[in-house]
């Protein structure tokens, strides 16, 4: 408790104050930048921190991590282009939204389930931390195969009513994904000798082309009416309501997004669609997503946030980063002289309290930030569709050429630009195709480690837990729809 | 009209918030090393000297261990130098495409790269790649680190010995886990060549990962460096086996080298400023003296012991280069072999 008062004065220091407003501001601006993501704000920012005191640093960094998190859903809902993939299925329900004018309304909801999920899993990291930390070791390569599948069972879900396309394009994904250096023996695959190709496609660039364009260019063909359809920013409301309705949802997906988190190899991104799906297989009203609905906007930010203190759990008490900004967390870290570990949190108590609280309270100073920001970005739907399309194109082209300072990205964002255009004017599901490519490598590999764990017989995989687990998860979660059709048949035939 | 007015003011916004970010951005990546440089490094006697910023390129990610030591390079490079050096992180092919960017860079002296030996193989390695050991002019090697082997506890082995036994009797399936070609798996390489025994080889994409998957039960061993299996050293699940340098490690001198232990074999990660091929004589020998005078700082040296490096102290190309050849040379076969 000690510990805990000391990491507060730390933050409430005027200056760290300062270092975790600026942060989370500045990280809400990259991640509502198509293209820019919270990988990218930590890594431009870290040689920054170089000169600040460490906690100063960490601050400044957890700032950035989470505003970014959070600040990829404004344009997911106001414009339907997710700002980081992360927030591609709270692209589905707020664009709805929007359509039925109820912008604020959207944004209100995200902001405060970002919020939500932010401060309980900072909370959990604060105190926790310990406990969940063996999450991060039982969770071996069979574990992390079985959420893999049950990611990729995810696809079923959303493409219901549309299988056929969408399952054709969640393959074509898969086998995109298969491009580059293959895992197990390091042979080169359809990289035609690439250099570029040799560590894979690249994820963020293609993800936002194939988001974005069709957005864009969908705004250019309706603008013979000169103006967004809506043509008003409705008004931000936080609604008690819309939360005590959803408390479950709100509650599940924030440790969906923690566990998520702690997991390596699983990301913000993964977390959201995986949230995403479980909210809808538990909502009472199914058929109103993708419509937008309030529900799913909650499943998908909760978790995504859920991921962020999460992430820094095995990080502090391991030193394994459980997500790629929480990897640069880690070098932060020794540039600063502090080594993770059991002794992080007695000999430099001080530090790591620090980040601790501060993690706490950037997620309660980002629910205000991101009001505000809110408010102001809502007015992005009174700006003319072809000045707005413009920006947006330049925008995203720099974000995609940033990542790596590499012109082949910005082809990469194109390509799956046009491609992305072409598919939806022919009904063909983009979802699939971010599940797969997030999904593919970390199948891929966590299968061959599991045939290099059991060469005699692949099946004493079950001997695990753990394994046992996930895969009764995959199992009824494919199995869901099915029986809940019947027992809904059911219902209807005694009445 | 009303609402067009305000549209077109909010596009204005955007687009000088855009701005402001592209701004803000860049100098992220330079302002913050260029720390207020002192004039008192100009050297006279080479007669080159440099009037602006250098770039070193960095092939790997912001935050990275090649980062971080460019970072720290740079910073104490501008102060002897009076100008500022710039990290450029150009990512992307496991670290190739960067090398390849040093390797055609301009030969003017104001191209740097940040060069790691693991990258010398990459011609053996990886189809396409066009550098060789000789597109580069090494100029100062100033951390070479070896790794730590570590094992799970559940295996029932406390040294090489009984490590290399079990092997033996269980071909492929004690499993070694981390990328391959990295500073994690090249140990496995050197003992299954010194032993002739076979590991089961189990791929990770990075970072730690392969250390978790050891305290976890889920791989057998694996190495990494010293400042890596830190935060976990006190895991009552994982047991080191060995040091993989030709001495043991100053901060863990209770553990014995594998060739104390009579496994013949030794891996070491050291990274190094270079030139690109092709630089005349006197940028050359004014980077021999820059790099003399910052590896001769002792803050630098203890920047770099603080960020977990094994600080050594090679500067100028003559030693350099017959430091790297004698490395190459004694590595090359082995890994030709290894790749297949």
């Amino acid at each position: 408790m000690n510990e805990i008062l000391i990491g507060l004065t730390t933050v409430l220091q005027p200056f760290n104050l300062v270092l975790c407003v600026v942060g989370t501001m500045v990280g809400i601006v990259f991640g509502a930048l198509p293209g820019f993501s919270a990988t990218m704000a930590v890594a431009v920012f870290i040689p920054f921190s170089y000169v600040l005191e460490p906690s100063g640093a960490l601050l400044l960094l957890s700032g950035l991590y989470c505003g970014a998190v959070y600040g990829g859903s404004i344009p997911a809902i106001l414009l339907g282009i997710p700002g980081t993939p992360a927030s591609a299925p709270t692209a589905m329900e707020g664009r709805a939204m929007v359509r039925k004018g109820e912008s604020g309304r959207a944004l209100a909801v995200c902001t405060t389930a970002s919020s939500f999920g932010g401060v309980a899993s900072s909370l959990a990291l604060l105190f926790l931390a310990p406990v969940l930390t063996v999450i991060a070791l039982r969770v071996g390569p069979p574990e992390q195969m079985m959420i893999a599948i049950f990611g990729l069972s995810v696809v079923c879900l959303l493409v219901e009513g549309n299988a056929a396309k969408g399952l054709l394009v969640g393959f074509f994904a898969l086998l995109l994904a298969t491009i580059g250096q293959d895992p197990q023996v390091g042979y080169q695959r359809f990289t035609f000798g690439n250099l570029n190709l040799y560590a894979g496609v690249s994820l963020v660039p293609i993800l936002i082309g194939l988001f974005s364009f069709p957005e864009v260019l969908g705004m250019l063909e309706s603008d013979g009416q000169g103006y967004n359809e809506v043509n008003k920013a409705g008004k931000l409301i936080v609604d008690f309501k819309d939360y005590w309705n959803n408390k479950f949802c709100l509650v599940r997906s924030t440790i969906i997004g923690i566990i998520i988190g702690i997991i390596p190899a699983a990301g913000p991104d993964i977390a959201a669609f995986l949230s995403y799906n479980q909210a809808k297989k538990a909502s009472k009203h199914p058929e109103e997503f993708g419509k937008g609905t309030v529900e799913g906007i909650i499943g998908s930010e909760a978790a995504n946030n859920g991921v962020t203190g999460g992430s820094l759990i095995p990080l502090l008490s391991l030193g394994i980063p459980g997500s790629a900004p929480a990897a640069l967390f880690l070098s932060a870290m020794y540039i600063h002289g502090l080594q993770p570990g059991s002794q992080l949190f007695t000999t430099n108590a001080d530090t790591a309290y620090s980040l601790m609280v501060g993690f706490v309270i950037i997620n309660i100073v980002m629910f205000f930030l991101g009001l505000l920001f809110c408010k102001v970005a809502n007015f992005i739907l009174v700006i003319p569709k072809s000045v707005l399309a413009t920006l947006i194109v330049i925008l995203a082209t720099v974000g995609a050429y940033a990542t790596n300072k590499s012109m082949f990205d910005v082809i990469q964002f194109y390509i799956a630009g046009v491609v992305g255009y072409i598919m939806v004017k022919n009904d063909y599901p983009l979802s699939p195709v971010a599940l797969a490519l997030l999904l593919g490598s970390m199948l891929e590999t966590s299968i061959s480690q599991t045939i290099v764990m059991y060469p005699n017989n692949i099946l004493e995989m079950f001997t695990r837990p753990y394994t046992i687990v996930f895969t009764l998860l995959v199992v009824v979660s494919l199995l869901w729809p099915v029986v809940r059709k019947q027992i809904s048949k059911k219902g209807a035939k005694t009445i | 009209m009303k609402k067009r007015l305000v549209g077109l003011m909010m596009a204005a916004v955007m687009g000088s918030a855009m701005v402001l970010g592209g701004c803000s951005g860049s100098s992220g990546s330079s302002g913050s090393d260029s720390q207020d440089s002192g004039t008192s490094g100009e050297e006279e006697a080479s007669g080159w000297t440099l009037d602006q910023p250098v770039t070193i390129i960095c092939p790997y990610g912001a935050g990275g261990g090649q980062d971080i030591a460019a970072r720290l390079f740079a910073k104490y490079a501008a102060e002897y130098a009076g100008v500022n050096f710039v990290v450029d992180n150009q990512t992307g092919g496991s670290g190739t495409i960067g090398n390849t960017a040093i390797s055609m860079a301009e030969p003017d002296g104001y191209t740097l790269g940040m060069f790691c030996n693991v990258n010398l193989y990459d011609q053996f390695l990886v189809d396409g790649v066009t550098y060789t050991e000789d597109s580069f002019i090494q100029e100062a090697i100033f951390s070479q680190d070896p790794t730590v082997i570590v094992a799970n506890a559940s295996l029932g082995v406390s040294t090489m010995d009984e490590l290399v036994a079990l092997a033996e009797e269980n071909p492929g399936e004690i499993t070694w886990g981390g990328p391959e070609f990295t500073a994690q798996t090249y140990p496995r390489i050197y003992v299954e060549n010194a032993t002739g025994v076979e590991f089961g080889k189990m791929i990770f994409d990075g970072g730690n990962e392969s250390l978790v998957a050891v305290a976890g039960g889920n791989c057998d061993v694996t190495s990494l460096f010293a400042s890596e299996f830190a935060a976990m050293s006190d895991n009552e699940d994982l047991v080191v086996l060995a040091t993989t340098g030709e001495e043991r490690l100053d901060s863990m001198s209770d553990v014995p080298t594998m060739i104390e232990q009579g496994v013949d074999a030794t891996f070491t990660q050291w990274r190094s400023i270079v030139l690109p091929a092709g630089a005349s004589d006197e940028v050359i020998a004014y980077y021999d003296d820059l790099c003399a005078q910052v590896l001769a700082d002792e803050d630098f040296q203890k920047e770099m012991a603080d960020s977990g490096f094994n600080f050594v102290n090679y500067s100028g190309h003559e030693d350099c280069t017959e430091f790297m050849e004698a490395d190459f040379e004694a590595s090359k076969d082995t890994i030709i072999a290894a790749a297949g």
